[in-house]
């Protein structure tokens, strides 16, 4: 188990939905070394590639916080309710456990809010302000200037249906 | 006894790439009078291509799919090299061709591994919660392990040429805009062993599943139809190049060596009010009866031999199914035939992979606009994909037209939903396997909707029995 590895997954043509995206690039700037991964969505396929890291850091956009949050992310009890289109966070975690028979010692999901979907790569003014600062939680992480169990702590929960 | 004309609608199918959904009409007696494969999504991206620069096409065409984006990509290069009227430097169309094997491989382990072989593997009967990768997973680790694996290996192999898994740029009218390196050539010479070893375990486990639905298979779309394909000049198996030939369901060849110029001559687009995917047919028996197939099944077929070891010994062993009738005419074979081509794409990967000419440095053609019009064609992992454009004297397009796999296959999915319904559905007892069995009669042609109408994710299945004045008589939903 080493280092960090951190994904970014959207759609960069609608606009704020592409934030995870970008954020996902910019640390990959700034870190050179750094593990990234960047697509449009999860797959099976990148289960390997953290199957021997210690920590993940999902990054995506959301429509439903209106400041970056973090949240945990752990594996689901089953593998019910998923499909290969649509691979979760948590679904992906699964997969590494199940595969690989061991997984990151944290998974965290950073959701960067979204406030325009439509078509476009451009990004409203909002999200990339909070592409800002969630580009500095991670950095934060990536430096050993914080901690996965800190970011919990410091930055606020969406709230759910 | 059933005395009121019923229609039964699965919406949507499930684990293909797209939205569509199935309806089954039953008579008054509960006899299946018609089945219908319905794609309801429309994207029209041949109209809002007009007005844009041919340059531009590769990249907006290959954004149709996420699955098959490298296909429409190389095709539509190819368009760009006819419209500029160059011949491609050797490396750039091996490179081509080394991305178009990375397709292959990446598409034809996803609808084996992924998409299918739940069904044969955990049973059509099974919980469809973890008739899934996931289920799958949870009841063969390695088997699944591999099978991520090597669709790994092909998006690997188009990352490192094309800088990212999908939607890449790098392949232009001319050639391709980056060379290959020796250090790339290393890391995927790697990934040949396993992928060659998880291509022949796959092969394998289908042998067993042949035995364990034997009784199954007999219905899975079993007819004559035409088979459609490009062939290599010397009647090899062919993917990116070559010229059409077109064969009967009894094995005979019936158009050979027609330039992919006329494809318009031998083929005519029909149009059904009840679904957006087109009904192309073969132009000289008409519509409907010029009901022909693409992709790995007509492939097999329509190939004289397969010049890699491995994958010829497993044609051989698939032309033998044919037996008397010339042609493996049974749709459920479209799952052998893919992973033959499977191991063929990998030995074939590895021979490029070897190639000196591979790591040329001359990539790339340049030259004005030279031609009002031009056309590509290679083949999708789905079957043969032609692209075709008109361009001003600026290269602005003025009229595209895409002529896609799957809908090429429309006609013979829907004959396939037909006789599946016809098979299993009885009027009164529809049950989850039964529902699945006729979704997995449309698997077997693993057809690309969004590259075809198009439209992305998926919804829950939902099916719903309706008497003659539109009242829900039972309900299923999952």
């Amino acid at each position: 188990m080493s280092g960090t590895a951190v994904i970014g997954t959207g759609n960069t043509l609608r606009r704020d939905d592409g934030a995870g995206v970008e954020a996902a690039r910019r640390i990959a700037r700034a870190f050179p070394g750094a593990h990234v991964i960047t697509g449009h969505g999860l797959q099976p396929e990148m289960a390997e590639a953290i199957s021997s890291c210690d920590v993940v850091v999902f990054l995506d956009a959301s429509v439903r916080t209106s400041a970056v949050s973090v949240t945990r992310v752990a594996p689901p009890d089953g593998p019910a309710g998923h499909n290969v289109h649509a691979v979760t966070p948590d679904g992906l975690m699964a997969i590494v456990e199940q595969l690989y028979g061991s997984a990151p010692r944290e998974a965290l999901l950073v959701e960067i809010p979204a406030f325009e979907c439509g078509f476009g790569e451009r990004m409203s003014e909002r999200t990339l302000r909070m592409v800002d600062s969630c580009v500095q939680l991670v950095a934060e992480l990536l430096r050993g200037e914080t901690t996965p169990e800190i970011l919990l702590c410091l930055a606020p929960t969406p709230a759910h249906d | 006894m059933t005395t009121t004309a019923k229609t039964i609608t699965i919406s949507p199918v499930t684990r293909i790439e797209g939205h569509a959904k199935i309806t089954i009409h039953l008579d008054a007696g509960g006899n299946v009078a018609d089945a219908r494969f319905h794609v309801n999504e429309f994207r029209g991206f041949e109209k809002f291509c007009e007005g844009r620069l041919m340059w531009e096409m590769g990249g907006i065409t290959s954004r149709i799919c996420g699955i098959c984006p490298t296909s429409h990509l190389i095709t539509s290069a190819k368009a760009g090299d006819d419209i500029l009227a160059v011949a491609i430097p050797e490396t750039a169309e091996k490179l081509r061709r080394l991305i178009t094997l990375a397709q292959w491989i990446q598409s034809h382990a996803l609808s084996f591994f992924h998409l299918s072989s739940p069904d044969f593997l955990l049973g059509f009967d099974s919980d469809p919660a973890t008739r899934n990768i996931f289920g799958l997973i949870a009841r063969d680790k390695d088997f699944a392990r591999r099978g991520i694996r090597l669709r790994k290996f092909g998006q690997e192999i188009i990352e490192v040429l094309g800088s990212r898994r999908i939607h890449t740029p790098w392949a232009v009218a001319g050639g391709v805009r980056e060379p290959f390196g020796t250090a790339q050539r290393d890391r995927l010479l790697a990934w040949i062993p396993e992928a060659k070893a998880t291509a022949q375990i796959a092969l394998a486990t289908l042998a067993g599943i042949h035995e364990k639905f034997a009784r199954d298979i007999p219905n899975y779309g079993n007819f004559r139809s035409l088979f459609v394909g490009l062939v290599a000049p010397d009647g090899a198996l062919e993917y990116y190049d070559g010229a059409l030939r077109v064969m009967d369901g009894s094995g005979n060849i019936i158009a050979d060596k027609v330039d992919i110029h006329r494809y318009g001559e031998l083929f005519g687009e029909a149009a059904e009010p009840w679904s957006y995917l087109k009904f192309p047919y073969y132009r000289p028996l008409g519509y409907p009866k010029g009901m022909y197939r693409v992709g790995p099944l007509a492939r097999l077929n329509i190939c004289d031999y397969i010049d890699t070891p491995l994958a010829e010994k497993e044609r051989v062993a698939f032309k033998a199914i044919a037996g008397s009738a010339g042609t493996v005419n049974n749709s459920f074979y479209y799952h052998y035939a893919r992973l033959i081509e499977l191991l063929f794409a990998v030995e074939k990967a590895e021979v490029l992979l070897h190639d000196p000419a591979m790591l040329g440095s001359s990539i790339r053609a340049r030259a004005m606009i030279n031609r009002p019009a031009g056309i590509g064609a290679s083949e999708a992992p789905r079957g043969t994909l032609f692209h075709q454009y008109a361009v001003d004297e600026n290269g602005v397009l003025t009229a595209v037209n895409l002529i896609i796999a799957t809908a090429q296959n429309n006609l013979a999915m829907n004959r396939t939903v037909q006789q599946l319904a016809a098979q299993y559905i009885d009027g009164n007892t529809i049950t989850e396997g039964i529902l699945n069995r006729i979704e997995s009669g449309i698997r077997c042609f693993d057809p690309c909707l969004s590259c075809s109408t198009h439209a992305a994710g998926q919804m829950p299945l939902h099916v719903q029995l309706l008497d003659t004045a539109g009242r829900v008589i039972s309900e299923v939903a999952r």
